[in-house]
């Protein structure tokens, strides 16, 4: 039977969707991938500022065509451009439809655009089905895979009902679809009707006339903020601004939660600060950067940079105290430091050594090759050695293993017993009789570690068992045999049955068998010659 | 008498590889080697699934974690040093992814639940009892319980070491795995 622990092993990995590993095969040999922190940082600068770059000539074309239109006369219910829909991740994409809402023409407004877009036929398709394809694509493309991600809506029509009208259709189609792909993001969303500035301003900045719109709509509140700066910046970065400066948006933009907005944008900055981005520095003016503070970190640990894997670098405010935390690896060692992130002082250090402690002095220890187990301390040794460290009296001990292996190159005794309710686990090196590895777990629970789990309770057992060494004789009475170099002599549940099991050799012969522990009346017996 | 006696495997929780092995994958790994990889995934992809299951309770979190965590091993493979501890280094990278996607969660969705996701992942598994488990230990168990039972059952990790990993006492880590398993069990024969 198998036990609660590897049912529920089993049962985790069977969750796990058949196609993971080639999911991560292909995230990982995508060219570029950033493989340091400080990698992914300028990584992610090198990508904003490609976007900052984007606009071909051609989409500006197409948007100054688009907008050309949008205060001239009408040509036809079917033909003239009635309503445009600026959808900015951080591709940007706008959407051209006539009165009828049936799309005129979708373009690429940056590379990223592009992308979404490639090789999609969107003319004459319903508003709502291009907006469900876009959406599907950036998913796809991986453009909304976070929780960080905004998306800045911007409707624009002359008449300010139809704009209303159209943008809540959109957003329900957003919703829809963003729920069907398992995304969370936040849409803010714009109605527009006058472009004329802001079309402008657009063209020269090579932005969506909805960014552009929102971008003038914020530097019009916040006179500290220059548009023109705001323009370059990736929506993401704006709304942090917006929250960081208190501006307030509500005036021109909406959201589409029922929370306020104000309080929508602070917990998406609020997150990204905790969680993806800690460089982006919500401490206080005056505060160290991030580099600093590992910089800090780093000398106080004696390196000179090299060879250090940053764990996390996080920007935190603790007591009333901002304080990077800072964890990284280096030489094989872990640390962690608490550095105040207005004086640079580290507050706290700690090396975590634990190699220093657990591990065995295997280099000291390890018994050369040749070495044979006739060297070696005998059973009842490492019995002694175990229970010395354990604290515990050889006579509430019920020993339920005995056995002697070679790990890595090293002899040791794996050593279980069961006292006062609790299991003990011991590896000793059988060379010196050091304690290498132990462990302890509760024995009470039913169905616990391992196949000796449902062990009665030692003194319950005791009583009923014939012991170790009767069992030891009964195995060599059965072999004829007098003397016997022990391996292993485990207390088992075989079928349902407590049994010894037992593995010796006499004479160059292995011998297996298994007693009940009760009866003593042999279950198995085997031999094989020992080769 | 030459006979050859099999006696039965004793089935005992599958323990990650050593450390050794698996240093020795995060260097191939740093060399460029996808075979590593592969071997590293097939390795420890259960026991980094299981972890990041038991901090975010979602299945679907629990796929980007794993994702995550591969890529910033991969990432970070070439600077890792050997120093013996290799699972809990890969256990803290996918603690760290966890517990962002955790932060999100509660930002984004505070009353948003994966439940839906979770059944959908939870029909791949055929079998009712281990089904029952898992339900069990997503709804039933405290976070800190399911880490322990995680990290004991499916990582193999001893308690010593959970107790270390999850800065916990050691009596702390021993009382609540085996209550844990009882409760798992109780609700087993429940059904």
């Amino acid at each position: 039977m198998r036990t609660i622990e590897k049912k529920l092993s089993d049962a985790v990995n069977r969750l796990i969707p058949e196609d993971m590993y080639f999911r991560i095969e292909k995230s990982v040999s995508s060219a570029g991938y950033p493989t340091t922190k400080k990698d992914e940082e300028n990584y992610m600068n090198k990508k904003t500022k490609s976007i900052t770059k984007w606009m071909s000539a051609a989409a500006a074309a197409c948007l100054l065509a688009a907008f050309g239109l949008f205060g001239g006369i009408f040509y036809a219910n079917n033909m003239a451009v009635d309503t445009v829909v600026d959808i900015d991740v951080n591709p940007s994409i706008q959407i051209s439809t006539n009165k009828k809402d049936v799309v005129l023409k979708v373009d690429a407004l940056n590379s990223d655009g592009e992308a979404v877009l490639d090789g999609m036929n969107l003319k004459n398709a319903d508003i709502k089905v291009a907006v469900n394809a876009i959406i599907g694509s950036m998913v796809r493309c991986g453009y909304l895979t976070d929780a960080d991600n905004g998306i800045l809506v911007s409707v624009h029509n002359e008449d300010t009902n139809r704009a209303l009208g159209i943008r809540n259709e959109i957003l329900a189609d957003i919703d829809s679809s963003l729920k069907e792909n398992h995304i969370e993001a936040s849409v803010i969303n714009q109605t527009v009707t006058d472009t004329g500035a802001a079309a402008e301003f657009a063209k020269k900045h090579g932005i969506s006339t909805g960014k552009a719109v929102f971008v003038l709509g914020i530097a019009e509140k916040e006179p500290a903020f220059n548009a023109d700066e705001l323009a370059s910046l990736s929506l993401r970065e704006i709304a942090e601004l917006v929250v960081r400066y208190g501006v307030d948006i509500s005036g021109f933009a909406d959201y589409d939660r029922d929370d306020g907005v104000w309080e929508n944008i602070a917990d998406i900055i609020d997150d990204i600060n905790e969680s993806t981005d800690a460089s982006i520095p919500t401490a206080p003016e005056g505060a160290i950067t991030p580099e600093q503070a590992e910089q800090i970190a780093l000398e106080h640990a004696g390196f000179t940079g090299g060879g250090v894997v940053y764990i996390k670098t996080e920007l935190e405010k603790d007591d009333g105290v901002w304080k990077y935390e800072i964890e990284f690896y280096a030489n094989g060692v872990e640390y962690e430091y608490d550095i105040d992130a207005m004086t640079g002082n580290i507050l706290r250090h700690e090396k975590d050594a634990d190699d220093g402690g657990n591990r065995p002095p295997q280099t000291e220890t390890t018994p050369p090759a040749t070495t044979t187990p006739a060297q070696l301390i005998d059973t009842a040794a490492a019995k002694a050695a175990a229970l010395a460290h354990a604290g515990v009296n050889a006579d509430d001990a019920i020993f339920v293993k005995a056995e002697l292996d070679r790990d890595d190159g090293v002899w040791k005794y794996e050593i279980e017993f069961i006292t006062n309710g609790n299991e003990y686990e011991y590896d000793i090196d059988a060379l010196t009789g050091a304690v290498t590895e132990y462990d302890v777990e509760p024995a009470d629970h039913g169905d616990g570690h391992g196949p000796h789990s449902t062990v009665p309770s030692p003194t319950q057992q005791a009583e009923e068992f014939i012991g170790e060494s009767r069992a030891k004789e009964i195995a060599l009475e059965r072999a004829g045999v007098t003397t016997a170099r022990f391996e292993k002599v485990e207390l088992d549940k075989d079928d349902g049955v407590w049994v010894y099991e037992i593995e010796f050799y006499a004479d160059g012969v292995e011998y297996e068998c298994k007693i009940n522990a009760i009866t003593g009346k042999i279950r198995e017996f085997g031999s094989e010659k020992d080769d | 008498m030459f006979c050859v006696m099999m006696l039965p495997e004793a089935e005992s929780v599958k323990r990650a590889p050593s450390p050794a092995t698996l240093e020795a994958m995060i260097k191939g790994i740093a060399e460029g080697n996808m075979t590593a990889l592969h071997d590293l995934y097939d390795a420890v992809s259960g026991a980094v699934y299981g972890f990041a299951l038991s901090i975010t309770r979602s299945a679907h979190d629990a796929e980007d974690v794993l994702q995550e965590t591969f890529l910033t091993v991969h990432g970070g493979a070439a600077s890792y040093t050997a120093h013996g501890k290799p699972m809990a280094w890969i256990l803290r990278i996918a603690r760290n992814h966890a517990l962002m996607h955790l932060r999100r969660m509660k930002r984004y969705a505070p009353n948003g639940d994966d439940s839906l996701y979770n059944s959908e992942a939870l029909s791949r598994v055929d079998d009712a009892e281990e089904r029952i488990l898992l339900k069990g230990l997503l709804e039933s168990l405290t976070e800190q319980e399911r880490q322990i039972v995680m990290l004991r059952a499916v990582v193999g990790m001893r308690s010593r070491e959970i107790a270390e990993l999850l800065h916990l006492p050691l009596g702390t880590v021993l009382s609540k795995y085996s209550r844990s398993i009882k409760k798992l069990q109780e609700l087993c024969e429940e059904k």
